[in-house]
């Protein structure tokens, strides 16, 4: 993930500050890392903020959130 | 000043990301203001350690834990010298096993007189221990099929780990010293001055890693 075309990662959910916290070691400098407590948080930054491709890797609970708030955009 | 650190079986001793370790030394070492060169070591590699400031060694299979047994057994005396030196080890998962006396019937490098055996049913679970040299108790995971027996050095607990001179072995993984920033700077404050006494450290950014500690705890424990 951590190359030139990923301009950020956005991390959400409950274990946000973990997983942020893994992306800093793996490289991602801190402006890049952004941090959301739920989804509806994270809609504008997803949605308005970022360019290209997005890839989500998501705990089995977040599958049919995300799904549905991407369901527009796709 | 440079900290030159062995990555030992790195591509036998690897699950459950426990590279994250070297990771975050890497990140916590820059940060304070030094270069750090990290050697990825095998099988059949040569190892130097006059060279080496830190070696580390993750969690393996089984089966890799034999093969990395085998390979290790050749230095045993300089793995030993290495730690009477008081060099810095850090072994997560059962790589703590290797230093024991012996891995159920095998013999292993005997630095060490705990033996481990294979337990009844696998031991899985968080883990929330405090530790005498910090603030903040240890937080981590296990996943493991064996345990030692007649630690005389705990680190931790007599169960957890195994903490002599500047050796610190632990089942802990998580990785532990990406989930513990408080532990990591503690174990970094000691390989610095170990290296440099006079050495002064820069001032590290820990809020993201200690917000993590924090959420953890409160979210999962309430603490």
């Amino acid at each position: 993930l951590n190359d030139k075309y990923t301009d950020k990662v956005i991390c959400v959910g409950r274990d946000r500050y973990d997983i942020a916290t893994r992306m800093k070691y793996a490289g991602f400098d801190k402006k890049q890392i952004k941090i959301y407590e739920n989804l509806s948080d994270a809609e504008e930054m997803i949605k308005e903020k970022s360019n290209g491709d997005i890839f989500a890797i998501l705990n089995f609970d977040y599958v049919n959130p995300f799904n549905e708030l991407m369901k527009e955009e796709l | 000043m440079t900290i030159h650190i062995a990555h030992l079986y790195y591509d036998l001793m690897n699950l459950y990301g426990e590279i994250g370790n070297i990771k975050a030394l890497k990140y916590l070492l820059e940060q304070s203001g030094v270069k750090v060169v990290i050697d990825n070591l095998t099988k059949e590699d040569n190892i130097n350690f006059n060279k080496y400031d830190i070696l580390y060694i993750g969690s393996g299979t089984e089966d890799n834990q034999m093969l990395v047994l085998n390979d290790l057994l050749k230095y045993k005396d300089k793995i030993n010298n290495y730690i009477e030196d008081n060099k810095f080890i850090l072994a997560t998962g059962n790589s703590v096993e290797l230093f024991g006396k012996t891995i159920n019937e095998n013999e292993a490098l005997n630095i060490f007189d705990y033996t481990s055996k294979k337990a009844d049913k696998r031991i899985v679970g968080d883990v929330i221990i405090p530790y005498k040299n910090i603030k903040n108790k240890i937080i981590g995971f296990q996943n493991r099929e064996s345990f030692i027996e007649n630690n005389k050095y705990p680190l931790f607990n007599e169960e957890l780990g195994v903490n002599y001179k500047n050796f610190y072995g632990t089942y802990i993984i998580g990785p532990i010293l990406v989930r513990n920033p408080e532990f990591n700077k503690y174990l970094i404050n000691k390989i610095l001055k170990n290296k440099n006494k006079k050495f002064k450290s820069k001032n590290i950014d820990l809020k993201l890693e200690t917000k993590a500690y924090n959420n953890y705890l409160k979210t999962y424990y309430g603490e």
